[in-house]
């Protein structure tokens, strides 16, 4: 059976310095990681450039 | 949803923002203790030389409500910075606890600043403080730290926005509070794009309308 892979990513809160999971088609934080680190095998977003 | 405290009704009247402002939250009458005026002092040295302004009850004189007044000046800045000392009057550390909780309710960044042996109320044992004290010299480390960790917020804030677009009410509160962080306008611009629905965002029309008035569309 075929599954749709799911667009996530994740961000680290610098205010916890915890990372956070999102779904980017739902546009939702799905999971907030309690220990250090990021989690695995989802990547990590980075900063674009606005304006 | 933005509800007045003193009615309890939904308010969308539009507010002016100031970005990059801190809301003081200390003893505003006399007698001030003496260590309370110094970190005052320091705490306005320290957020100028930042390029921060700060904003107290005793900024505006509006001749209305004064819980109308205070509720306004948190929700049009972005950070907030308290003042305890066990020397204060016990009703002026209770108001500076509940301005404390609106912040935090409404999404503000908040520092706390006590003396020490200052006594905080059990509900803010996770908030974090700065101990200050005459002879010290990590304050003034420990506050800059704190200023670098909110702009490292706000390009986290910008960032969750642009992450969570699909959800437009989400993308622009995080774009607002990325904007009221560090007064980049680039921020109001992408928001107003999430208001109109272009550059790959979801229309916002049910984004609330008092949080429209700083966008640029």
């Amino acid at each position: 059976m075929e599954s749709k892979k799911k667009d996530v990513v994740q961000v680290k809160n610098p205010r916890t310095g915890h990372y956070v999971k999102i779904d980017r088609t739902l546009g939702q934080i799905i999971a907030h990681k309690k220990s250090d680190g990021p989690f695995k095998n989802v990547p990590i977003a980075r900063k674009r450039k606005v304006g | 949803m933005i509800y007045d405290p003193a009615n309890g009704e939904h308010t969308s009247s539009i507010r002016t923002y100031h970005p990059r402002t801190f809301f003081l939250m200390t003893q505003m009458g006399s007698p001030m203790p003496l260590v309370v005026t110094n970190i005052r002092k320091k705490v306005k040295r320290l957020l100028e030389a930042r390029n921060y302004d700060l904003l107290d009850a005793g900024s505006q004189v509006t001749g209305r409500d004064f819980l109308n007044k205070i509720w306004s000046m948190i929700l049009s800045v972005p950070m907030g910075v308290a003042i305890v000392d066990r020397q204060m009057k016990p009703a002026a550390v209770q108001n500076v606890f509940y301005e404390i909780g609106l912040m935090q309710a409404y999404g503000k960044e908040t520092i706390v600043i006590k003396t020490k042996d200052t006594e905080v109320p059990s509900d803010f044992v996770r908030t974090e403080y700065i101990e200050y004290s005459e002879k010290g010299r990590c304050f003034s480390r420990e506050f800059r730290k704190f200023l670098k960790n909110c702009e490292e917020r706000a390009d986290y804030y910008a960032l969750m926005a642009e992450e969570l677009i699909n959800k437009p009410v989400l993308a622009f509160d995080y774009f607002h509070r990325a904007y009221l962080i560090t007064g980049d306008r680039g921020y109001a611009k992408r928001a107003g794009m999430v208001l109109s629905g272009i550059q790959g965002a979801a229309s916002c029309s049910q984004c609330p309308a008092v949080e429209r008035s700083w966008v640029q569309v």
